[in-house]
């Protein structure tokens, strides 16, 4: 469980968070939607620890652990991650490489040993197959020369290699066709667990009809300004934010 | 004696038109921005020499300097451009550009370098210098030099000597221009990267 | 403060495993320099009168040199008086020992090392020529290359066996009077590898040599030859490792190579001399002059080489292309930590038609390092059509360290097409995030990501010799981030 508490976080010396309130129970899937630059990428960061954003007040608790004293990677190994918004390239590094790093370290975190060779080599044909990405894309140095596309479906790749319990997809459907809208979802979905939970940043209906929401949150100017069901996703495609205000 | 020129506040332009020798040293202030234009014109009937040597300071934070430079030269042409860009102090942006053309017997250096001191973080600095050399008695020797001590800076620096792409030449000629004015027209491309504005002398 | 020593030692001995000393008897002349040791270690190796002459007409012009200061180092003034210039650590072999049998505590350094000397324990594929000090141990694999007609040999071995082709080509390339250590070496020079390949053959295995210091206060000077004969091939690896010792040690070596027509010849080299302790005591000085003759038409070298040792390197690995559609490369990686500092690149001479040259360079500076690229690209005013592509760029891990770039572009002829391009920027924190939010702790990030910008240079050097220097890398490099 996800405890969020009266939390105002700081970039470049501007105030984007305001005082957040949120809990995300085991299982729960959250949509998070809002206008551009009201911190929905903000919260994210700051969930996941991003050293460019400063948090100046309150709480956050993962599964009782305080994730404001942990490292961006300790953090990581308590089951959150983060389908980035925009993934940065990082050239010579292969993927199977980057994997492999990173599923050692999870795997030392646990105190379990790392897996050999040929099941990681096994382990990364099955996710890679589950997300319908081409073998070409892993072969290639992390993210380098990918379409956006393909960058947004190798997030969802990583996800399936490193089996996180908590997910937050950063507008995960911008830049994807139809088609790969629905292989992400599809993998996604295959990958759940019942005490998955996640959140999900989005602008669209379309994505929220794949992976259906349990609460909807709205985020105007750094404070959530409203929560409801499912339906809230459909009424602001249809009427916008403004009504909220 | 270098002659010093203080740059202090606001928008600044400083335009060199000088064939022949100076020594200059440029102090610029906090917040002050300096567009700096540097033309060789080189004359059919003669030979020129033109060397400059140019240091420029940065004091203050949230200062920026533009340099462009547009040489031509021919004949028995001696040109030489010593600069310095002295990131003294972090926060301050250089953009330097220099485009050169040899022509007969043209000899031309250009050595520039950009110091970045030890505290002078958020630095940005990109020095370029592209050189065409038209004959095989032109010579060209560019040494375009960083020397960095400060770790959260952006620097680049390029430097190029190369000849008319023969590609280009062929295309134009088949589409009927005469070899001449097809060359002349390439050249002009290359140096007209380089614009110097329209008049302000000092 | 003693305590406190005592774990900065063990912490660096960790970073650097090949600091042991081997305790094996010595031969050690006195130190000092004058001609008399030159004809003592001429003597010693049974040299004929005109090596000795060599030698001789190198240390007179050397002595009215001085030590040169353009490097962007604090290369002190050595005292060249306080060195001793030949070191043998063969003469504890028992007098009853049959001849190729080695000192058994050499053997158990050069295994230590991971370099196996006994034949049938020998790496497969690669022949290794093992120097100590001024002498050479042993070289492996001769038997199989001398069936194809290769020699691959001590230096001191060539000049007994193979007088005349040594005679042709030493200083041929990098003369005697060409630099102030290349004349300390010339006159000086104890042991090192000779290479030749015969015409029209692809050398079957790499050819490596192992360089390892072990006496106190002895400069080792070795001199390396090979000789790539027409349509011919080589793959030739150079590595390198010291004790850990508080006071420096002189490292004075020179590399020639000359490739033929139609010949290739690649040549790379993993230096990791000892880099000094955290602190900047100690260390290698490695002043060390490589170049290559390409002398033939469509003649081929690369130089790729892998810098983490020294504690101060001045090295520029060069291609002279004389040879009409030569082709010559250089890769390099230069990693400096904690007080190190590196001033080194390439110089790439055009003389011939439609050459071309092509020039990496990634330096990373990390502690209070200072990393420099230093290059020359001249073009004569024969090279028509002459081309070269050069890259530098620099990557810095705090705010301590420099990063320097410092190319000569230097062109006489117009059909020449010469570009440079150079970098200079912080290790990004996007990319270290990124790999953080993967759950790799940043240590392990800087490893991943300088490896990867090192990537197009480590792909150059042979499989094996890539593993070890990727792991080199991140070691050496732990605990500057973060």
């Amino acid at each position: 469980m996800l405890e969020i508490k009266n939390l105002h976080a700081v970039v470049d010396g501007k105030e984007i968070l305001k005082g957040i309130d949120l809990t995300i129970r085991d299982g729960e899937i959250h949509a998070l939607m809002g206008t551009n630059g009201a911190g929905k990428s903000t919260l994210s960061n700051v969930i996941v620890g991003n050293p460019r954003y400063e948090v100046t007040e309150g709480t956050m608790t993962y599964n009782g652990q305080d994730l404001l004293s942990m490292t961006p990677d300790e953090r990581a190994h308590a089951g959150i991650f983060m389908s980035f918004q925009q993934p940065v390239e990082i050239p010579g590094v292969s993927m199977a490489n980057f994997m492999r790093a990173a599923v050692n370290a999870l795997a030392r975190s646990k105190g379990v040993n790392a897996p050999k060779s040929s099941d990681f080599l096994h382990l990364m044909k099955s996710r890679r197959e589950l997300v319908e990405i081409d073998q070409k894309l892993i072969n290639r140095s992390v993210n380098e020369g990918f379409s956006g596309g393909e960058k947004k479906r190798n997030e969802i790749f990583q996800m399936a290699m490193l089996e996180p319990s908590f997910c937050i997809l950063d507008e995960t459907d911008s830049g994807l066709d139809v088609d790969a809208l629905r292989i992400v979802a599809e993998g996604f979905n295959k990958l759940r667990r019942p005490e998955t939970s996640a959140i999900i940043i989005t602008h669209y209906q379309r994505l929220l009809d794949y992976i259906r929401p349990d609460v909807v949150h709205v985020l105007i100017d750094g404070t959530i300004i409203k929560t409801g069901g499912p339906e809230l996703a459909g009424q602001i495609e249809n009427q916008g934010f403004d009504w909220l205000r | 004696m270098a002659e010093i020129i203080n740059i202090k506040g606001g928008e600044h332009k400083l335009m060199l038109l000088r064939n022949h020798d100076a020594d200059m040293e440029i102090f610029i202030a906090a917040g002050a921005s300096l567009k700096f234009y540097d033309l060789v014109n080189s004359p059919t009937e003669r030979s020129i020499d033109s060397s400059i040597s140019v240091t420029i300071h940065f004091v203050g934070p949230g200062s920026s300097l533009i340099m462009r430079g547009r040489m031509t030269g021919k004949n028995d042409d001696v040109i030489s451009r010593q600069i310095l860009i002295d990131h003294g102090v972090g926060e301050c942006k250089s953009d330097i550009y220099y485009k050169c053309v040899l022509d007969g017997r043209a000899d031309a250096v250009f050595a520039g370098r950009v110091f970045v001191a030890k505290d002078a973080q958020k630095t940005e600095s990109h020095l370029l210098n592209r050189n065409l050399c038209l004959t095989k008695a032109a010579h060209m020797r560019s040494e375009p030099l960083l020397e960095i001590y400060a770790d959260d800076v952006r620097c680049s620096h390029g430097s190029s000597i190369g000849m008319l792409d023969p590609d280009a030449l062929f295309y134009l000629q088949q589409r009927g221009i005469p070899f001449a004015e097809a060359k002349r027209l390439l050249v002009d491309a290359f140096i007209n990267e380089i614009q110097m504005p329209r008049l302000c002398v000092r | 403060m003693e305590e406190r020593n005592v774990f900065v030692k063990e912490v660096v001995g960790q970073r650097y495993k090949y600091g042991f000393t081997t305790d094996v008897r010595t031969e050690i002349i006195g130190k000092g320099l004058n001609e008399d040791v030159i004809r003592i270690i001429s003597s010693k190796k049974g040299e004929p009168d005109w090596l000795l002459e060599f030698r001789l007409n190198a240390f007179r012009w050397w002595q009215t040199q001085k030590q040169p200061d353009w490097g962007h180092l604090h290369l002190p003034e050595i005292d060249y008086q306080d060195i001793s210039y030949y070191a043998d650590p063969t003469v504890g072999r028992p007098s009853d020992a049959k001849p190729g049998e080695i000192d058994p505590e050499l053997m158990k350094t050069f295994d230590k090392l991971g370099i196996p000397l006994e034949e049938r324990m020998a790496l497969a594929g690669t022949a290794v020529d093992a120097v100590m000090d001024s002498v050479s141990v042993k070289t492996t694999h001769k038997k199989a290359l001398e069936e194809k007609g290769i020699i691959f040999c001590s230096f001191s071995e060539a000049v007994r066996n193979h007088p005349d082709l040594v005679r042709k080509y030493l200083g041929s390339v990098v003369s005697s009077h060409d630099n102030f250590f290349a004349a300390l070496n010339s006159a000086v020079f104890s042991d090192g590898s000779f290479v030749y390949i015969p015409k029209n053959t692809h050398c079957p295995m790499e050819l490596s040599t192992y360089f390892r210091i072990n006496a106190r206060n002895v400069g080792q000077f070795e001199r390396t030859l090979i000789v790539c004969d027409e349509g011919s091939y080589v793959s030739y690896l150079e590595g390198c490792t010291a004790p850990m010792r508080d006071e420096n040690q002189l490292h004075a070596a020179i590399v020639e190579i000359v490739v033929m027509d139609n010949a290739e010849v690649k040549y790379s080299t993993v230096q990791n001399w000892y880099p000094g302790d955290s602190e900047g005591r100690g260390g290698v000085y490695n002043l060390v002059t490589k170049r290559g003759h390409l002398l033939g038409v469509n003649s081929k070298l690369s130089w790729t080489q892998v810098e983490t040792g020294s504690a101060i390197t001045w090295k520029y690995p060069s291609c002279v292309l004389t040879g009409d559609n030569s082709q010559a490369e250089f890769y390099s990686v230069a990693v400096t930590n904690n007080y190190q500092e590196a001033d080194t690149g390439t110089k790439m001479i055009h003389i011939g038609r439609n050459t071309r040259s092509t020039i990496i360079s990634k330096g990373i500076s990390a502690g209070h390092s200072q990393n420099s690229y230093r290059g020359l690209v001249k073009v004569s005013p024969k090279a028509d059509n002459a081309r070269n592509y050069s890259s530098c760029d620099s990557l810095l891990l705090g705010s301590q360290c420099g990063a320097h770039t410092f190319p000569v572009i230097d062109v006489k002829n117009e059909t020449a097409t010469v570009e440079h391009e150079a970098t200079t920027s912080k290790i990004s924190e996007e990319q270290l995030f990124y790999c953080n939010q993967r759950g790799i702790s940043t240590e392990e990030a800087v490893g991943l990501i300088v490896n990867g910008y090192a990537k197009e240079v480590l792909n150059k050097l042979p499989m094996e010799f890539a593993v070890e220097a990727q792991k080199l890398l991140a070691v050496t490099l732990e605990g500057t981030v973060g």
